[in-house]
């Protein structure tokens, strides 16, 4: 069988692209497989130019008839995804849903092309008034954005991709839910895989990041947004007050959250706006505690949270959406209610002081990566999904 | 730690810690961390509910802004011309000032009467509070 494959690869930087990348020598095994890419980036890994058929997508020369089956990695962040929405219009194909809300994908979208009035039309086609009033929303720049409130679940604004897609694979039953409510087509959920890892010295990654025997380091990873509750840990950690104490926080703060933060806090709080991937997985693996807290949610699956509890490390994060279905043990969840803050601190206060209950957090919550997210099973889950729902992107095929 | 059993004890312990903390907590300020500003936080449920009803029949009875204040000038002799200036200034921005505050009377009807929901709304919950209150007592005699 022949696939085309369109998702977001390396120089982009996305989560999305590191996990295509890892996936991608695995499912060459079940497909012969055709690489579609933004034509604004050449793909930077030379063993993906070597092995795969790469092609810059041009909207006009694109034949999905020369292919089986044509599936799109689509995502929330238009930078890495607008030319992945541009083949799907045109195309339909199998949709894996990493971002179960797409609303910010569509305002960016809007500006970039500047056809504000269709993204009007296209949010008063699917909510009607509350369409129209979340355009003017937008149109006012009114903060926070629809996309960083939990109103977005019920307004996220997939169902055009939805229509568009022959067959879904999204990550969660939070997503899987919502999305069979909503569409007839096939959605199967197929778990966010656990990414490959690689061996490191404790004691060696930990004198890169300049600690000591006692220093306790606590990191996040992942773009700087406002869901990622960033105003509690750090409030948490001062709180704490304890000079064992360092913060590391690798991800891009687009808009500036965390400059004020900083300056009013008492604890030693790192940033590095991007880190290369073997220096991310050295910071989480010297790390001892990984913070992942994501409050509101727009049903995406996070791979950086796979990468810290696959490293075994004790990480905390927010019940809410994808998270919520993590077993109590894998990972220290905390609802997003009124004891945020006090749970916050107090699972801090008992990893820090308690190594054997980090030791026994993180040994879990490998062995949950090991076990449920296993990426050989995960790819041949998608091999099974593809090869049932091949062939529907053709003319006359589609459901 | 030996399983995830044990994993689950733990966070258990930690849970229960805060809950109990947050039972013997008597004054809200202790509970959220910080010195709360204004004079009403220290009032018993009594009070409090006492300074809510006067506020709101304070805001009830004041909510009509076209409603004229009489004119008065505190000057003995010059007061007759000011208090007749203030008229006439009065009566020449009227048709203004009134196409503003019809605007404003509508929207403080409007929350007057939200208020007074939402006022009653809580009462009615403290009513059922309290009957359910009554007949949890009432079952934990009959266990004991």
């Amino acid at each position: 069988m022949k696939i085309a494959l369109f998702s977001p690869l390396h120089p982009m930087k996305s989560g999305i692209a590191d996990y295509t990348e890892e996936m991608l020598p695995l499912l060459r095994k079940h497909f012969e497989i055709d690489l579609y890419v933004d034509s604004k980036f050449v793909p930077t890994s030379p063993s993906l130019r070597s092995e795969f058929g790469v092609f810059p997508f041009q909207p006009g020369s694109f034949s999905a008839s020369e292919y089986d089956a044509v599936v799109y990695h689509m995502g929330n962040y238009y930078p890495a995804h607008r030319f992945v929405y541009e083949a799907l219009r045109t195309n339909p194909g199998i949709v894996v849903l990493h971002d179960y809300v797409l609303q910010g994908f569509y305002a960016r979208r809007a500006e970039v092309v500047r056809n504000f009035e269709g993204y009007r039309r296209l949010l008063e086609t699917y909510y009607g008034k509350s369409g129209t009033e979340i355009a003017d929303s937008v149109s006012r720049r009114a903060q926070p954005p629809i996309w960083e409130t939990e109103e977005a679940l019920d307004f996220p604004l997939n169902e055009e991709v939805l229509e568009l897609a022959t067959g879904v694979i999204v990550h969660s039953d939070f997503v899987k839910e919502r999305l069979e409510r909503k569409t007839a087509r096939p959605v199967v959920k197929i778990p966010h895989h656990g990414h490959i890892l690689k061996t490191f010295d404790r004691e060696v990654e930990r004198k890169k990041w300049g600690l000591n025997q006692d220093d306790i380091l606590i990191s996040s990873i992942g773009f700087v947004n406002r869901n990622r509750r960033y105003e509690l840990v750090i409030a948490a950690l001062g709180k704490l007050a304890s000079p064992r104490l360092k913060y590391y926080i690798a991800g891009e703060d687009r808009g500036k959250l965390l400059r004020d933060l900083i300056a009013a806090s008492s604890v030693r709080v790192s940033v590095e706006s991007f880190l290369p991937l073997e220096k991310l997985e050295s910071l989480i693996f010297a790390s001892d505690i990984c913070v992942n807290l994501r409050y509101p949610t727009m049903g995406e699956s996070s791979g950086a949270l796979l990468r810290q509890m696959g490293y075994a490390r004790p990480t905390l994060v927010t019940s809410c959406g994808s998270y919520a279905e993590i077993p109590d043990w894998a990972a220290l969840k905390i609802e997003p209610d009124i004891d945020e803050s006090a749970l916050l601190k107090a699972y801090l206060a008992a990893l820090i002081e308690d190594p054997d209950f980090r030791l026994s957090i993180g040994r879990e919550a490998a062995a949950y990566v090991q076990s449920e997210c296993d990426i050989e099973k995960c790819v041949s889950r998608y091999a099974d999904f593809i090869t049932a729902n091949a062939n529907k992107n053709r003319p006359g095929d589609r459901a | 730690m030996k399983d995830t059993r044990e994993i689950e004890k733990q966070i258990q312990r930690i849970k229960t810690a805060l809950a109990e903390k947050r039972a013997s907590i008597q004054d809200f300020e202790t509970l959220i961390g910080e010195k709360v500003e204004g004079e009403l936080w220290g009032f018993s449920e009594k009070a409090l509910e006492k300074a809510v009803w006067d506020s709101f029949f304070y805001l009830e009875r004041n909510k009509d802004c076209l409603e004229e204040e009489p004119l008065t000038s505190h000057r003995r002799l010059v007061g007759r011309v000011i208090v007749l200036f203030k008229k006439t200034w009065r009566a020449l921005f009227r048709p203004y000032s009134k196409m503003i505050l019809k605007r404003q009377n509508r929207f403080n009807r409007e929350l007057i009467q939200l208020l007074l929901a939402s006022l009653l709304r809580i009462e009615k919950i403290k009513e059922r509070l309290d009957a359910l209150e009554a007949k949890a007592e009432i079952l934990r005699e009959k266990q004991d």
